[in-house]
């Protein structure tokens, strides 16, 4: 598969701050990588890094096989970016918003009732942007980001702060945008969203990728207690660490048909972060 | 850097609207014939003296380059960067050049356009003024300001340091011209101010239109190269926005 992004041993400083530190990623087409930290950890500087608004100050760094210290028109073409500060016209209509980027990208307006409804802003089509929630003008901005059919969409915490709703609708797009083999660089502190979405994630703690692979990858490697959580038919319940003698008392209650549920207990992306950083993702 | 025509011309239709839906530019374009007419109005026994029309049509023209030509660019450039939707030209397939080009165009018209309106309320009659030195100097002297109010605008965080930098430029470059017929050291200031040569220039209409000299040809070449020697050294070592 393409290479879509590629970053080697980045670092970058900020006077006498290093925000970013030895940082080796790539992104695929059709793959979604999860860079997951805490406020403050480096995300939104690999961004810019990676989106030509800023330059590392050591390593390198190639968008779609070009230089991020050289980005022409020509690769902005290819990208779409989504961030916390993407601004919009709160003056003009919706439909308006997403006309004139069709006109400068060279897309048909046709595409905008279709992207719309994908986003489920078609019914505020003609409604001014100014009127529109938080969750309405994050989907515009999502709409605006993937309407040139991006080779690569950049998302910084595009679900923070929205309903559970919102946030679903936009999960559902971007799986189908990864099928349709583009590739995503997704920032987030939602280790939920993360474990659910990604192909790939960076556990991203002060600058440093603390931990990378796909989220199951990770979870395993600090499945280190390897206990079970059982509840029984007479509404029993136990958690039982991996020892011979459990696990026999464990066949005795399946052979007995006496398990109501049976679990294991494998950490999650946020104990994994716990337990190497020893903080927590906010 | 290459201009796509049709990246220019979306980006220009877009700000043409932008500006005409913004009250700001609305109501600042308004005062314009709104502070001519008034002048005419109120002092209307002054008529008849020798270059009152004059005087009418240098104030509305030094205003409409002032507040359209230079405030206005400036308080949009802001603008962009205070809504972050500048960030988003400058991360899409938009050059600098072709965002600058839609933001200049506009003004640049609009700023034309209130002067041709400036002479038909000041009662100055079009055949006493010298069309071709007209058209050449004004376009001269709203390019300069044009590009100084982006430079204000590449300066300032948001809209209002934008509006608070501003001052300092029109009282410089407007009142000085302005009131330069009352003063012989402000006079002699304005003859070397961009606007100032503006101010000359319709003043000599009067005389016959005698045009202007070489100096005041030399002073506005100098100012519009000074402006844009600013803006690109401002642009290189900020860019848009600085992080």
């Amino acid at each position: 598969m393409e290479e879509l992004l590629v970053l080697k041993h980045i670092s970058k400083t900020f006077k006498q701050k290093e925000a970013l530190k030895d940082i080796t990623i790539q992104i695929k087409a059709g793959e979604i990588l999860g860079f997951l930290g805490p406020s403050g950890s480096g995300k939104t500087t690999t961004i810019k890094i990676v989106t030509g608004q800023l330059q590392q100050t050591k390593g390198e760094a190639t968008i779609l096989g070009t230089d991020t210290r050289k980005i022409t028109e020509k690769i902005y073409e290819q990208i779409g970016i989504v961030t916390d500060t993407s601004g919009v016209y709160e003056e003009f209509s919706v439909y308006d918003n997403l006309l004139v980027f069709a006109k400068v990208l060279n897309v048909s307006p046709k595409v905008i009732d279709q992207l719309l409804t994908t986003v489920g802003l078609i019914e505020q089509k003609k409604q001014l942007v100014s009127k529109l929630s938080k969750g309405q003008k994050q989907r515009l901005i999502l709409a605006r980001a993937v309407m040139h059919q991006p080779k690569l969409l950049f998302l910084d915490e595009p679900t923070s702060g929205l309903d559970p709703t919102t946030a679903a609708e936009i999960h559902k797009l971007l799986v189908s945008l990864k099928e349709a083999g583009m590739g995503i660089f997704l920032t987030t502190h939602n280790m939920e969203e993360a474990t659910k979405l990604c192909d790939q994630v960076a556990l991203l703690n002060e600058g440093y990728i603390v931990e990378f692979g796909t989220p199951e990858e990770i979870c395993l490697r600090y499945n280190k207690q390897k206990e079970f959580r059982i509840l029984l038919k007479n509404q029993e319940r136990h958690v039982l660490k991996e020892t011979t003698e459990n696990l026999e008392q464990l066949s005795q209650w399946i052979v007995s048909e006496q398990i109501e549920s049976l679990h294991s207990c494998e950490p999650t992306l946020e104990t994994v972060f716990m337990t190497v950083t020893g903080r927590e993702l906010v | 850097m290459m201009l796509s025509r049709h990246k220019t011309s979306a980006l220009i239709t877009f700000k043409f609207k932008e500006i005409l839906k913004n009250k700001t530019f609305l109501v600042s374009a308004a005062m314009v014939p709104g502070f001519v007419l008034m002048y005419r109005f109120l002092f209307s026994v002054d008529e008849t003296m020798p270059g009152f029309q004059l005087f009418l049509m240098n104030f509305g023209m030094s205003y409409s380059i002032i507040m359209v030509g230079m405030f206005m660019p400036a308080t949009f450039l802001a603008k962009d960067k205070e809504k972050n939707t500048l960030r988003i030209w400058m991360t899409s397939s938009v050059s600098s050049l072709e965002y600058l080009v839609s933001l200049m165009v506009p003004f640049l018209v609009l700023t034309m356009l209130l002067i041709v309106v400036v002479i038909g309320i000041s009662g100055v009659a079009f055949d006493s003024i010298n069309i071709p030195v007209f058209v050449l100097v004004v376009f001269l002297v709203a390019l300069t300001a044009i590009i100084l109010g982006m430079l204000i605008g590449l300066l300032s965080k948001n809209q209002m340091a934008a509006s608070n930098n501003s001052i300092l430029f029109m009282v410089v470059f407007f009142l000085i011209p302005t009131f330069s017929e009352m003063n012989q050291t402000l006079e002699e200031i304005s003859a070397f101010i961009f606007t100032g040569v503006a101010s000359k220039m319709v003043a000599s209409f009067g005389d016959d239109g005698s045009p202007l000299i070489l100096q005041d040809y030399l002073v506005l070449i100098v100012s519009a190269f000074l402006a844009v020697v600013a803006f690109m050294v401002i642009y290189r070592k900020n860019g848009f926005d600085k992080d």
